[in-house]
């Protein structure tokens, strides 16, 4: 009897100790059973997880470049022969940068320059010259007399080389159309358009630099009335630099390139596929409130959140945003601030504030990927599951209404302004109206927290 | 399951975990760590008490008051447990830390208690502590 009891006490000793040693394991055992249950969320994230690269790896160093330069008698007020003792024009000393870069930029793989002008029949010529001649052109001013460039087929021209190229191309011009045929005023934004039709073909992208320089010269406006010429000296006349190309090449030249841009800005066709992004819950710079936290304990980006807005907490939280592949000026939290859109689905969401990355996030390891911070608001739900989102639309750049004129005889009353200048960019803009209606737009999937 | 079980034992009584946005943090990890360490060392140290100390090596400590000692000891490790798995996963402290640490405390004694019970009956010299119920002799 008592050998068999202290058998069974010595069973409940070592089911004791076995417990007890197991005991010291438990969190090992608990992290492990929940790292394993986990683990499979992520896995669910997957499809999304290549969107979520960014983009910056796979674009491309550098970029070919074609550069032309119109050689109009209209052109030559930009580029008037070098005087000692007279400053260069902010055209002369622009243009000198920017063929310097591109010729020996580390930006640029192959480069070619263009003089666009036109033959005897109107139609464009492209001549290919070296950069030294291009660099004289601009610097001593044009010797050639070339009546114009009719506008539409010029582009078409140049875009035409360029794609045979493999090339971006740089067109430098004061985009005033002077056609023989004044009806073809009235067409100008469908020509522009069928022009650029290739671009879009192609899934080339425009960007347009508009910039002023004094003029010293003759002036041909496209209104011959009444003066069919005038001579200025150093009035503000625009021109524009057309980047036509891939993307991500088009924002080589624009970022690398040119270095510093106009403030006048325009993009056509512009998408961004995969901004990196994440929501911010856990960090000490941007705590949220009311009741919202990642659906996912581990998922790093977060890009799935679980909420529940109270009547009197709304749901507030931040997200992260890499947008250093966008342009400059989109980068701008005065730009975002106005167009940034936060559009819910199944719930009422609103943007209450965007800010971007300052030195002391910068230091942050988890925040430094992210270049901006939006905080979103989500008051009310509507249904148990959808999505957030943060969205950019294009939007009709804002400087072409005051750049643009119906009558461009008098420079000298009306400075800085170009005609039919909205015409032309319809005919852009048209180009790409059928595109995505944004340049980048991330979604931040929710569901209701139980 | 394990997970659910143990997330809803604590948030009976605490509600949901604040603050908000570590609520997957005390769900998948902080609360079932709790839980089945809070489980594992109490049937340990009952355990010990019954068998070991009032069984095998028959120290005398049979007396209720040593049986209070265990179970207080018992609830001061219950009370560390959350604070230390909160601390040790990044979580931020909020008074919810320290009201879940005191909701264990209390599932500590009970626990406790059950477990004495459970296994006073295999004990030589302690077997009436805490008190004779439910065992006849």
């Amino acid at each position: 009897m008592l050998p068999k009891k202290s058998v069974s006490s010595l069973y409940a000793l070592f089911l004791g100790v076995s417990l007890v040693l197991s005991g010291c394991y438990t969190k090992q055992n608990g992290e492990d059973a929940t790292e394993t249950e986990t683990a499979t969320a992520p896995q669910e994230n997957k499809p999304e997880q290549p969107n979520n690269q960014p983009e910056a790896e796979a674009s491309p160093a550098t970029a070919n470049v074609n550069v032309y330069l119109e050689v109009s008698n209209g052109m030559k007020g930009f580029m008037p022969p070098s005087v000692a003792g007279k400053e260069a024009t902010q055209f002369q000393s622009k243009m000198n940068r920017l063929i310097s870069e591109v010729q020996d930029g580390r930006y640029v793989d192959q480069k070619a320059f263009f003089l666009a002008k036109e033959d005897a029949q109107g139609r464009p010529v492209l001549d290919s010259v070296s950069y030294n001649t291009m660099k004289s052109y601009i610097v001593s001013g044009i010797k050639d007399d070339v009546r114009g460039t009719p506008l539409p087929d010029m582009l078409r021209a140049a875009l035409q080389q360029s794609i045979e190229h493999d090339a971006v191309s740089v067109i430098i011009s004061d985009f005033i159309h002077g056609p023989s045929d004044q009806g073809q005023f009235l067409s100008l934004d469908s020509d522009i358009r069928s022009a650029l039709r290739e671009a879009e073909h192609r899934g080339l992208v425009v960007a347009v630099l508009g910039d002023v320089s004094a003029f010293h010269g003759t002036y041909h406006p496209a209104v011959k009335k009444p003066e069919v010429r005038r001579t200025l000296k150093g009035e503000q006349i625009p021109f524009y630099t057309w980047v036509i190309g891939k993307q991500e090449e088009v924002q080589v030249v624009i970022n690398k390139v040119f270095r510093d841009l106009p403030a006048q800005q325009a993009f056509f066709g512009f998408e961004y596929k995969s901004i990196p992004y994440s929501a911010l819950l856990k960090t000490g710079n941007f705590k949220p409130v009311g009741i919202v936290y990642c659906s996912s304990r581990t998922a790093d980006p977060c890009t799935s959140v679980n909420l529940q807005p109270q009547p009197k907490e709304p749901v507030e939280f931040t997200v992260g945003l890499d947008l250093s592949s966008l342009p400059a000026s989109m980068q701008q939290p005065k730009y975002l601030k106005q167009h940034l859109q936060v559009v819910g689905n199944g719930c009422r969401a609103s943007m209450v504030s965007v800010t971007a990355a300052d030195e002391g996030i910068k230091a942050t390891p988890d925040l430094a990927r992210y270049t901006h911070f939006v905080r979103v608001q989500v008051p009310q739900l509507t249904a148990n599951t959808g999505s957030v989102y943060i969205q950019m639309p294009h939007v009709y750049p804002a400087w072409v209404k005051n750049w643009t004129t119906e009558n461009d005889n008098n420079p000298v009353a009306e400075p800085g302004r170009t005609y039919q200048l909205t015409k032309i960019m319809d005919g852009v803009q048209a180009l790409y109206r059928d595109q995505s209606d944004n340049i980048f737009s991330v979604s931040m999937q929710f569901n209701k927290a139980d | 399951m394990i997970q659910k079980f143990f997330s809803g034992l604590y948030e009976l009584f605490l509600g949901r975990p604040i603050p908000a946005n570590f609520t997957n943090d005390y769900r998948e990890v902080v609360f079932p760590n709790t839980g089945l360490q809070l489980f594992l060392i109490t049937l340990a140290i009952v355990l010990l008490y019954y068998y070991v100390l009032n069984r095998i090596m028959s120290t005398g400590l049979y007396k209720t008051q040593h049986w209070v000692m265990f179970l207080i000891l018992n609830a001061i490790i219950a009370f560390a447990i959350p604070i230390i798995q909160v601390n040790s996963n990044g979580i931020e402290t909020h008074s919810y830390t320290y009201m879940f640490a005191f909701v264990n405390t209390i599932y500590s004694l009970i626990l406790f208690f059950l477990f004495s019970i459970l296994f006073k009956r295999g004990s030589v010299q302690a077997w009436t502590t805490p008190m004779k119920w439910p065992n006849k002799k």
